[in-house]
């Protein structure tokens, strides 16, 4: 402690503050003895001047106490005070003959003096502060100089990596964008190697894409093997400050590196390689150059993602051409007519079919509105379709539309036509179309043939309706001898009966009797005739096929009814062998009659010297038999053949048409029946017509 | 004087004729068949017969040809219901007297028969 003080004693004298204050507080010493000290009279050295008595000597005293205060300090100030107290006090007791004012005077100096110690005191506290201030601030100042530096540098560091960035993204080829990077690091980072590993993702290897200086033997590594297979696996940096010392490293590579730093290369948060770089001497690779290489490290790898995604696309679309070009030769080498056109109908593609078809120049043909080659009709077939298609409504495809060709012919094309989405939007109709005209024309040429022969058909069916209602005509002129004496014998006799009532009531010599029996003649007669003409009108009656239920029985009644004179003058002996179990058949009745009639007359006609006809009806296996059966000429084997052949007559002598066979084998048909012919030459012959029983 | 033969199938020509003729005055006698009538011919005497040309049977053309060839003098009328040309020409060729057509008008073949008799009587 002692010698602190001493020390602290020998600070003061080596001050210069406290020598100053020594001879100041001197001067004030003589200022307030100067009678004792000086041996002048004047109690004041200021006096002669004429200011205020004693006021500057005790106001002089503050001045050593604020020097004190200013530059040792307020314990210092302090000590000045009482310095000063002392130096007063003697006067204010001894010399002063104003007490009090001296008293006064005293205390004012020590409480100014002490306010001013403190004031001091407190100015020091205020500067110590300020200057603290100040230097934290320089401190700050310091700081951000060097943040600034930082950032410079960084700035720079960015710079460089915008540099490689563009250099390397510039490429789309990955070798170049690996050499790329490797210039720019080793620009950048000073390092002596660098090399670049890609991975090899099917294999599960690293190979060696790019390196400056590095070792080739190193071409190929296996996944987890060495530092860069390990960067691989872990995605994170690895740095050895001393190669020769790390045992991951082969001995080759320990030979020509010192430090080493891998980082690995990552594209989409995905490992797809590593990049290392080495320096020749020992050097402690920093964060930021770790961060550097990590940042180009991500910058290869979307590069290389890029190209990659590049060499992808290139690749699809060298393949999507090719497709194109594929379609583009189907498309101009399709026999269809196969074109494109916008929504207002201008063409905008067609092939060389189209061209063809719609017959103008391929230059032309691009750009031409379809109004300039669709017929009228067409082009509001062609705005339903288009709206149809457009509200995606269906439509019947293919439709017909009809073309007009550049030189004016018209021809009908069969097409197809669907909305082909551009960029999302409809933008153009693709139409496939193909000339019909020549089928068309085939086809009108097969409907008018076929028009043609459902009218020929229409008018040989006629002709039949004619062929039969002819064949019935025939029929009644070689019943003509049957009717007339069916007719005319009734009507001979009823003339004659009338003549002799006529004659007996003029004469009078009328006998009731006699008239009664005469009239009872007549009308026997008259009622024989009305049922003659009713069978004959039934026959001759040209209606079409009239169908209803009936007898086969009751028709061959009929048909006999009008045969049966003609038989019986040619000495024909008519049998009737009826079943009575036949079932109603629906026919024609008419028409069998006809059929009837004639295979009964021609029976007749074969027996010219008489004989016998049987008539057989039958029911056997759900059809009906009518058997027409004679005991005449019979019919020869050559003949046999053309029976039911049109116009084939073997009566000649009785002017047969030839066609009453024929007419009853196509009424026959139209019944679903048939007719059968059994026959010997001499003997007789037998037809046999067969009816299915009732269809309904 | 003799009966006047009428030959024909049909019952009422048959009678009626008959019957007209005899109330006008005549003797008749008929016949329905070819057959029948020739043996009428061959049994009496007939001056004149009345002939239906259609007969079942013996045909009349054939019995014209026996009553041409065995009694020439009997004057024949061919009636008919169902005229034929050939019929009537080979009728007309056996030299009958005339060619009816039923029906036949009673007081016609009545004028025939009357000028076929005056003839005959002449």
């Amino acid at each position: 402690m002692g010698t602190g003080t001493k020390n602290k004693f020998f600070k003061l004298l080596s001050s210069y503050h406290f020598w100053v204050l020594l001879i100041l507080f001197a001067i004030g010493i003589i200022l307030h003895y100067p009678q004792q000290i000086l041996k002048i009279s004047s109690p004041s050295v200021f006096s002669s001047i004429g200011l205020v008595r004693h006021a500057i000597e005790r106001i002089y005293l503050l001045i050593p106490i604020a020097y004190a205060s200013f530059f040792l300090g307020t314990p210092y100030g302090f000590v000045s005070v009482l310095t000063a107290v002392a130096i007063m006090l003697p006067r204010v007791f001894f010399i002063s003959e104003y007490f009090p004012d001296a008293l006064f005077e005293t205390i004012a100096v020590i409480i100014i003096g002490t306010a001013e110690s403190w004031w001091f005191a407190y100015y020091r506290s205020e500067k110590r502060e300020r200057q603290k201030m100040m230097t934290n601030l320089e401190a700050s100042f310091g700081e951000l100089q060097t943040y600034t530096e930082e950032l410079e540098k960084d700035d720079s560091r960015l710079g460089t990596l915008n540099q490689i960035s563009n250099t390397i993204s510039q490429s789309l080829e990955i070798k170049k964008i690996l050499e790329n990077a490797i210039e720019a690091v080793i620009r950048t980072l000073k390092v002596d190697a660098v090399w670049i590993y890609l991975l090899d993702e099917e294999m599960s290897v690293l190979n060696l894409a790019a390196h400056r200086d590095f070792n080739e033997e190193f071409a190929r590594i296996e996944s987890g093997q060495g530092i860069s297979g390990r960067v691989l696996e872990t995605g994170l940096p690895e740095i050895v400050e001393d190669a020769s010392s790390d045992a991951r490293l082969p001995p080759a590579l320990r030979e020509m590196m010192a430090s080493v730093v891998v980082v690995p290369l990552t594209a989409k948060g995905k490992v797809i390689g590593t990049m290392g770089v080495s320096s020749q001497s020992k050097r402690k690779f920093a964060q930021p150059d770790t961060d550097l290489l990590l940042t180009i490290g991500n910058q290869i790898g979307v590069a290389i993602e890029n190209a990659r995604l590049y060499q992808t696309q290139l690749e699809v679309s060298r393949k999507l051409s090719v497709s194109e070009r594929k379609y583009r030769e189907l498309f101009e080498n399709a026999q269809d007519a196969i074109w494109l056109h916008d929504m207002e109908g201008n063409i905008t593609a067609a092939n060389k079919a189209t061209v063809e078809m719609i017959g103008r120049d391929s230059k032309d043909l691009i750009g031409l509105n379809a109004r300039e080659f669709l017929s009228e009709e067409s082009l509001l077939i062609a705005a339903l379709v288009k709206r149809k298609l457009m509200s995606g409504q269906p439509i019947e495809q293919p439709y017909e539309q009809i073309l007009i060709k550049k030189n004016g012919n018209k021809i009908i094309i069969k097409l197809t036509t669907n909305l082909i989405t551009g960029n999302s939007e409809p933008d153009n109709f693709l139409c496939i179309a193909r000339d019909v005209t020549q089928e068309r024309e085939t086809q009108n040429s097969l409907k008018k043939a076929f028009h043609e022969l459902s009218e020929s058909h229409r008018k040989l069916e006629e002709s039949q309706e004619q062929l039969i209602a002819m064949e019935k005509l025939t029929s009644l002129g070689k019943l003509s001898a049957s009717v007339a004496h069916e007719v005319n014998n009734p009507i001979a006799g009823i003339l004659v009966y009338n003549q002799l009532l006529i004659k007996k009531l003029k004469t009078d010599k009328f006998e009731k009797e006699e008239a009664l029996d005469f009239l009872s003649k007549m009308e026997k007669e008259l009622v024989r005739i009305g049922r003659l003409i009713q069978n004959l009108l039934d026959f001759a009656r040209q209606t079409g096929p009239r169908l209803s239920l009936i007898n086969i029985n009751d028709v061959l009644e009929r048909a006999l009814s009008l045969v049966a004179h003609t038989a019986q003058l040619q000495h024909i002996n008519i049998i009737k062998e009826f079943s009575t179990s036949l079932p109603l058949i629906t026919a024609d009745g008419d028409q069998l009659n006809q059929v009837f009639i004639n295979l009964m007359m021609n029976s007749i006609q074969a027996m010219p010297l008489g004989g016998t006809m049987t008539i057989f009806t039958s029911f056997e296996n759900g059809r009906i038999g009518a058997a027409i059966q004679d005991t005449g000429v019979g019919i020869s084997k050559e003949n046999m053949g053309n029976l039911f052949t049109p116009f084939f007559s073997t009566k000649k002598e009785v002017k047969g048409v030839g066609l009453g066979l024929a007419v009853s084998h196509g009424i026959i048909e139209r019944h679903r029946g048939k007719i059968e012919v059994k026959s010997e030459e001499g003997k007789g012959s037998t037809f046999t017509v067969y009816l299915n029983r009732s269809e309904n | 004087m003799n009966p006047i033969l009428i030959v024909d199938d049909e019952p009422i020509v048959r009678e009626s004729l008959r019957d007209w003729l005899k109330e006008a005055g005549y003797q008749v006698i008929t016949a329905e068949s070819g057959e029948e009538a020739i043996g009428i011919i061959e049994q009496g005497d007939i001056d004149i017969m009345i002939l239906d040309i259609r007969l079942p049977g013996r045909s009349g053309i054939s019995v014209l040809r026996e009553v041409r060839e065995k009694k020439p003098d009997i004057k024949t009328i061919i009636i008919t219901a169902y005229p034929s040309s050939e019929l009537t020409t080979e009728a007309l060729g056996l030299g009958v007297k005339d060619y009816l057509i039923k029906p036949v008008a009673p007081d016609a073949l009545e004028g025939l028969i009357r000028e076929a008799l005056n003839k005959h009587n002449n």
